[in-house]
């Protein structure tokens, strides 16, 4: 391979380059970072029950959207990896599109992932949505198996459940059940500490797409 | 205490040889007064001081209290008993304290917590080492030491208990009286227990403090259970039940104890010399205890509706981080690193959920970019 590429994300407002070279995830930062994966997963299932309820003020809305948000790599928006060429050490930006979601048609078609930041506002300005119910917390299934990139980043899939009901002036008039795959991503992190620095590993969701529909 | 228990208690005492010649010494310090743990202390105050009656009643002994709550527990009390009680061989001692607790850094040779006792003034703290190592000097047969508090920070929000099946009815057997015998007059010793491990939590709950429920439970499983009772299942189980407990509410707690009766040396390891106390911290980097900002964080979270949650940040903000700065979330291994955000963030999470039910604030510190760098755990509900 001709470069190493480095995640470094260069969020538009944010973050110091990430220099993720030859440190390893031991087997008790997987076991504490996968169960940050669940708690995070539940937070989002929250977050969007939350932005999709009509009993939610808009201003609460905003900030689960922006609690959701934290969550993604690049918190919705387009980032950046960089690449360091092996031979120079000179370093390339390479743009990323910002996250997406995955939905389902009325008719249960797959519709084109878009990007999550739509996605939370979309759901946030539909009002047919009377309820959101996530199935439950068990229903977050986080697969053990964690595979390190040759950048140095770490990555996994989790999944949940999620079911919509469509309730229309009290006529239950549509409803589905999702299974959603959730790319994880374990980046690591330089952060100023009162000793100096540390590296610390991140937990981020990605792109998530439809694994299963049931009706 | 039903009836029958009663009269099969009294008649131990009665038919007792040692009746009334020996003494059972009590010294019981709970910070009931605690804003955040009161309630469960006071729930241990109340269950300790009735598991001891019933254990005099068992064993035969006299009863002499030491009880300080409220504001009567306090360093300058503490002090004065432990110096100045009057003990006889094989007396046994009982030293029980509830209530906040903490550890310095670099005591890692002491697994044992230091006691706040009602203080948030340093000074004040007292070690259970020392504790222990001053009412060891006095004469006695059985000293059990036993500790329920953090060994880093307690807050103090109380989650509901699930503990209440742990409640059993007693009913007094002969069998009892004598195991009790066996653990309380034929130990010769010292025991020390304390709620957790160096670096852990100690859970309060409605119903009093985890380990402690525990632990009464397990003597008194230990007792009914008739033939060989050993104080090493009794800690043994009691570990157990608490670790298992401490997990519903996604903690590790792991009570840690030091048993050296008769000869045998159970359990941690070997006695270790009396620790300094550390020096009065400094203002940057200090091991929290009730700061403004783990009440802060205690306030946010007592209020049920998100809206006035949210509405307090603001402040929050203004007055902890007005430059900003960072939240660092520890797993439940106390070890790894599994969040980092800025305090906005932090916050902004934190008053959204529903899940979080309490935040450990273990340390406050400021890195060095000159902005607050807070160390917390967070524990949530299933």
């Amino acid at each position: 391979m001709k470069t190493i590429k480095i995640l470094s994300f260069f969020i538009i407002l944010s973050f110091f380059p990430c220099l993720t070279f030859a440190q390893q995830l031991t087997q008790k930062e997987k076991e504490e970072l996968q169960i940050r994966v669940k708690n995070k997963i539940e937070d989002f299932q929250q977050y969007i029950s939350q932005i999709a309820s009509r009993k939610v003020s808009p201003q609460n809305k905003d900030v689960a959207i922006a609690n959701a948000l934290e969550l993604f790599i690049g918190k919705g928006k387009d980032y950046y990896l960089t690449e360091i060429d092996e031979k120079n050490g000179k370093e390339t930006k390479v743009h990323n599109d910002a996250v997406t979601m995955q939905t389902a048609g009325k008719r249960l078609g797959l519709h084109r992932p878009q990007p999550m930041m739509d996605y939370l506002k979309e759901l946030k300005n539909k009002t047919k949505y009377t309820r959101l119910v996530v199935e439950s917390a068990d229903a977050v299934y986080v697969d053990s198996i964690i595979q390190q990139l040759p950048n140095g980043q770490y990555e996994g899939v989790a999944y949940y459940h999620q079911k919509y009901y469509d309730n229309l002036e009290n006529r239950l008039a549509y409803s589905h059940s999702l299974k959603k795959k959730i790319k994880i991503i374990f980046d690591i992190k330089e952060v100023p500490t009162p000793n100096g620095s540390l590296k610390i590993w991140q937990v981020w969701l990605g792109n998530m797409v439809i694994n299963q529909i049931t009706t | 205490m039903n009836i029958k228990k009663t009269l099969l208690i009294w008649g131990c005492v009665l038919t007792s040889t040692y009746s009334f010649s020996q003494t059972l010494h009590n010294i019981m310090f709970c910070d009931t007064n605690d804003p955040d743990i009161g309630e469960s202390v006071s729930e241990d105050n109340d269950r300790e001081l009735d598991e001891i009656d019933d254990i005099a009643g068992y064993i035969g002994y006299k009863i002499v209290r030491y009880v300080y709550n409220g504001s009567n527990c306090t360093k300058s009390n503490l002090m004065k008993v432990v110096n100045s009680i009057q003990t006889n061989a094989n007396d046994v001692i009982v030293f029980y304290y509830s209530g906040h607790g903490t550890h310095a850094p670099g005591q890692s040779n002491d697994e044992f917590p230091q006691l706040l006792l009602n203080s948030r003034y340093e000074g004040d703290f007292v070690p259970a080492r020392i504790v222990a190592e001053q009412l060891n000097k006095k004469p006695h047969g059985l000293l059990l030491i036993l500790t329920d508090c953090c060994n880093n920070i307690v807050n103090g929000v109380t989650p509901k208990s699930t503990l209440s099946q742990l409640q059993t009815t007693t009913i007094a057997k002969s069998s009892e009286a004598a195991n009790y015998k066996r653990l309380f007059m034929e130990s010769k010793g010292i025991i020390m227990a304390t709620g957790c491990k160096l670096g852990q939590t100690s859970i309060a709950i409605k119903d009093g403090g985890l380990f402690s429920i525990c632990f009464w439970d397990k003597l008194y499983a230990e007792c009914s259970k008739g033939n060989n009772p050993s104080w090493q299942n009794i800690l043994r189980e009691t570990t157990k039940e608490t670790m298992a407990q401490a997990s519903r509410f996604r903690e590790e707690q792991e009570p840690y104890f030091e048993i050296d009766i008769n000869g045998t040396n159970v359990g941690g390891t070997t006695p270790v010399p009396i620790p300094t106390p550390p020096a009065p911290s400094n203002t940057n980097n200090h091991i929290s205890t009730n700061t403004p900002l783990t009440n802060v964080l205690a306030t946010i979270l007592s209020k049920q509706d998100v809206s006035q949650r949210l509405n307090m940040i603001p402040q929050i903000l203004n007055s902890h981080f007005p430059k900003g700065g960072h939240i660092v979330t520890l797993g439940r291994n106390l070890e790894t690193v599994v969040d980092y955000e800025e305090a906005p963030a932090f916050f902004r999470r934190i008053a959204s959920s529903k899940k979080i039910v309490r935040i450990n604030v273990i340390k406050e510190e400021t890195a060095s970019d000159g902005l607050p760098y807070i160390t917390v755990t967070e524990m949530r509900t299933e």
